[in-house]
């Protein structure tokens, strides 16, 4: 069983999660084209698409998508060529030029959106980036083969771009050729070969345009249309006794010519040391500027055999400064449908995404170029027959190593002996999942998908472990565990979390490593590897630890009486107010607390409450501003909401933690000192 | 766990070419006085550099694999040897070589050492993982597309 969803119009970055969708079951799918009329609705191949993460990652493909984190591999040529010529119905006896040409198209696209780049002339890669101001006037070659693209990429804004008005006519003559053939009823090979290549550089022009108009940050100049003083040139000639100078043919390079001259113009109108290039990678063309003085910026287009066969990554480096740029998938199915007209995802489990960019009863206006919004539409199976992939238990961690300073900390803290998996998951998620399963005791295992999202295993590994539940073949069965559990989180009961938790190895080792740590010493987070920010937070809601920042956590192993905590709480204050004008910021307190008293915000909270109410001190706070500087500094507390607990961030510096209805920062504490 | 490589850091990559002064250049040495260049002298200039920011090798689990790759670079292109035997035809090498490891497998993504992103359910920032010499690769094919024809060119790697 499948759902199909009707064609809406989405913008690259609504797309993402239903792109996602895709590679929910599987990090591979196919990436396919179509030409409705060249191909007569089949589907081209170009390509795998693979996203890139470890095993162990529990980045979600959507992010993956976003950030260019994605190998493209496109087929052999050869194979390309076939699947092209059949599905424009080519013999192997029949020119198939137009095959390579569309194939080459395809090279075009991958260039426009950054995956590879126009081959510059050496001197010309010498010269970039620019150091000065320098206008590039870009012929019909520099739009369609992306040197246009490179140029606001990576050359402005020392480059500033001027687009001829021709060559805009000549991407424009291109879409009316195309549009006419579309029309006709004509559907020979030869006619749907043409049509292909016709749509393919009209419509990828013309979207190389508007990006650069409406979505890159470049700064496009226009220029006259420059035609008058060569157009005689142009017209026919019907002087008879002159004939044989053979006058009357027209100058094929008649746009080139008018490139040529808006350059001149642009060079005349400019002072004398400011570089004016022409952009280009018509030889042609390049030889006629030189000759009049204009130097071209020349390139040659990469071509079919640059690109299949390869592996194109979404990340790649600027050749320039040598940091990562991130090719978002989006980009490239976009560039792709509005080249051939449709493009699509398609992964083992038949889950599709197709993207359409022009066919029968789907419109088109202004805002859709405006907000580059296309016609989506996914398919998808069923959930019950896509079976989740299984995640094997004990894979070793196969990453290489991290060569960062994290693992020099891990190096030197990590015990000798073997140690228990730290997982990775919502800790907020957990304990909703817990009570789901203390609710129901069978729970299907399309809900726990529903509540646990994409990390299921790591939910599961650590309830497995923990003797909470079993897995049957459709449902997770709840132990009697899994009650005690439940209870003890909806009634906020911190001790009987933590020793149910203990059942668990990974969080029973972590009890043992930081109840190992003596008071006011920080434990480096990062010795927990990937699973740091869950068993941050799980010790923060049973109170063993809290945090002063995100990489490391405090032990917080005390729970002084009223009359202890009162004399600690004084103290500390009065040695934090160092301006003796009684005041301290709330997280400062708290904060020292933690550090030098080994006492958790919560406990703190709670105590102060209590010697307040017992009026062994006196609180106060002032100031109405919080600092939004130290939001960052936090620690996740338990609460329960309608009867169901969850896990909020509770922040030291704002002054409400410690008395509620109060964002006031800084605190007065009146009372015993020692 | 595998020892920390300390070897794999960024590196700079630099195009040479062979430079004839349209004039005579001279430099002051104070051992040996004045010392003129003219066309025929061996002057290198130049024409492109690029550093890399990630480590290209983090995800080459297998140490040898990426002794050999490394070595492919340095010391095969380090300045210790002449600009006639450090030609773009080295660079070629090891792009070959990178492309069967890849191809064998024994390439897989590492944590970028430059780019994190957070993760919206823990709110922890962490690197994304790249495949940082399928991006180093294509690079060098884009440098080699680029000046592959030019007489004169060298490469250098340090």
């Amino acid at each position: 069983m499948s759902a199909v969803h009707a064609p809406a119009l989405l913008s690259p970055s609504q797309a993402a999660p239903h792109i996602a969708d895709v590679f929910q079951a599987d990090r591979e799918c196919t990436l396919s084209v179509c030409e409705e009329r060249a191909f007569k609705r089949q589907w081209l191949d170009v390509g795998t698409i693979s996203l890139v993460a470890s095993r162990q990652s529990d980045v979600k493909p959507v992010t993956l998508i976003r950030h260019g984190a994605y190998e493209w591999q496109l087929p052999e040529l050869d194979s390309a060529v076939a699947a092209a010529s059949a599905l424009l119905g080519l013999s192997k006896k029949d020119d198939n030029r137009r095959v390579f040409q569309a194939l080459d198209e395809l090279a075009s696209i991958a260039t426009r959106i950054g995956c590879t780049h126009p081959r510059f002339d050496p001197v010309a890669v010498g010269q970039m980036p620019f150091r000065r101001s320098t206008t590039i006037v870009v012929d019909t070659s520099g739009v369609l083969q992306g040197a246009l693209d490179f140029v606001a990429r990576f050359l402005h804004p020392a480059a500033r771009v001027k687009v001829p008005a021709i060559t805009q006519m000549e991407i424009a003559n291109q879409g009316d050729r195309f549009l006419s053939i579309r029309r006709s009823q004509r559907t020979t090979s030869s006619v749907r070969s043409q049509e292909l290549l016709e749509h393919l550089k009209s419509q990828g022009g013309q979207r190389a345009l508007l990006r650069v108009e409406l979505h890159a940050d470049v700064e496009v100049e226009r220029t006259y249309l420059l035609g008058d003083p060569l157009r005689s040139a142009f017209s026919q000639d019907r002087e008879a006794d002159v004939r044989d100078l053979n006058i009357s043919s027209p100058i094929r390079s008649y746009a080139d010519r008018l490139i040529v001259e808006a350059a001149r113009h642009h060079q005349a109108q400019s002072g004398p040391a400011h570089v004016v290039r022409l952009l280009t990678g018509d030889q042609g063309q390049a030889r006629m500027a030189l000759a009049e003085g204009i130097r071209p910026l020349f390139f040659t287009a990469a071509t079919a055999s640059d690109v299949f066969g390869h592996r194109l990554a979404g990340q790649t480096f600027d050749p320039f400064s040598g940091h990562i740029r991130e090719v978002p998938l989006t980009d490239l199915v976009w560039e792709l449908a509005t080249a051939f007209g449709s493009a699509r995802l398609k992964s083992d489990s038949a889950t599709t995404f197709q993207v359409t960019a022009i066919g029968d009863g789907l419109s088109w206006a202004p805002y859709h170029a405006e907000q580059d919004l296309l016609w989506c539409s996914h398919e998808e199976s069923s959930p019950s027959s896509v079976a989740p992939k299984p995640t094997p238990v004990a894979v070793p961690d196969q990453r290489p190593p991290d060569t960062s300073m994290r693992d020099d900390v891990a190096s030197t803290n990590r015990p000798a002996a073997a140690r228990p998996a730290f997982l990775r998951f919502n800790v907020a998620r957990l304990f909703r999942l817990v009570c789901v399963l203390d609710d129901l005791v069978q729970v299907p295992i399309a809900q726990v998908n529903e509540i646990a999202g994409a990390s299921v295993s790591e939910y599961r590994r650590f309830l497995e472990t923990g003797g909470f539940v079993t897995l049957g073949q459709n449902t997770w069965t709840a132990h009697r565990a899994t009650a005690v559990l439940s209870a003890a989180l909806r009634n906020r009961r911190i001790e009987e979390i933590k020793e149910s938790l203990r059942q668990v190895p990974s969080f029973a080792a972590f009890a043992v490593r930081l109840g190992s740590i003596p008071v006011g010493e920080p434990f480096d987070l990062t010795e927990l590897g990937r699973g740091a920010p869950t068993y941050r937070a799980l010790g923060e809601v049973t109170l063993l630890c809290a945090s002063i920042s995100h990489r490391t956590v405090y032990s917080t192993p005390n729970v002084p009486e009223l009359d202890a905590f009162a004399r600690i709480a004084a103290n500390r204050f009065h040695m934090l107010d160092r301006d003796y004008d009684g005041l301290v910021a709330t997280g400062e307190w708290l904060e020292a607390l933690i550090r030098e008293d080994g006492i958790h915000p919560e406990v703190a909270r709670q105590q102060l409450d209590a010697c307040s109410e017992a009026g062994l001190l006196r609180r106060s706070t002032e100031g109405s501003t919080p600092q939004l500087r130290f939001s960052d500094h936090y620690v996740h507390v338990l609460r329960v909401d309608t009867g169901l607990p969850t896990v909020e961030r509770a922040s030291l510096y704002r002054g409400d933690y410690l008395i509620p209805g109060k964002a006031s920062v800084s605190l007065r504490i009146e009372g015993p000192t020692q | 766990m595998m020892p920390r490589d300390t070897s794999s850091v960024s590196f700079t990559l630099s195009i040479w070419r062979d430079f004839e002064p349209p004039r005579l250049l001279a430099h002051d040495t104070d051992d040996a006085g004045l010392q003129v260049f003219d066309g025929d002298s061996s002057l290198q200039e130049q024409v492109y550099s690029w550093s890399v920011r990630e480590d290209a090798f983090g995800g080459i689990p297998d140490p040898d694999t990426r002794r050999d790759l490394r070595a492919l670079l340095s010391p095969r292109l380090a300045d210790s040897i002449p600009p006639p035997k450090r030609r773009l035809s080295v660079l070629q090498e090891f792009v070959d070589a990178s492309q069967r490891a890849m191809d064998n497998g024994e390439v897989h993504s590492s944590p970028s050492q430059t780019r994190v992103i957070e993760d919206p359910e823990t709110g922890a920032a962490e690197p994304i993982e790249i495949n940082s010499l399928l991006a180093l690769t294509n690079h060098f094919r884009w440098i080699i597309s680029c000046f592959g024809d030019q007489p004169g060119i060298s490469v250098l790697v340090r």
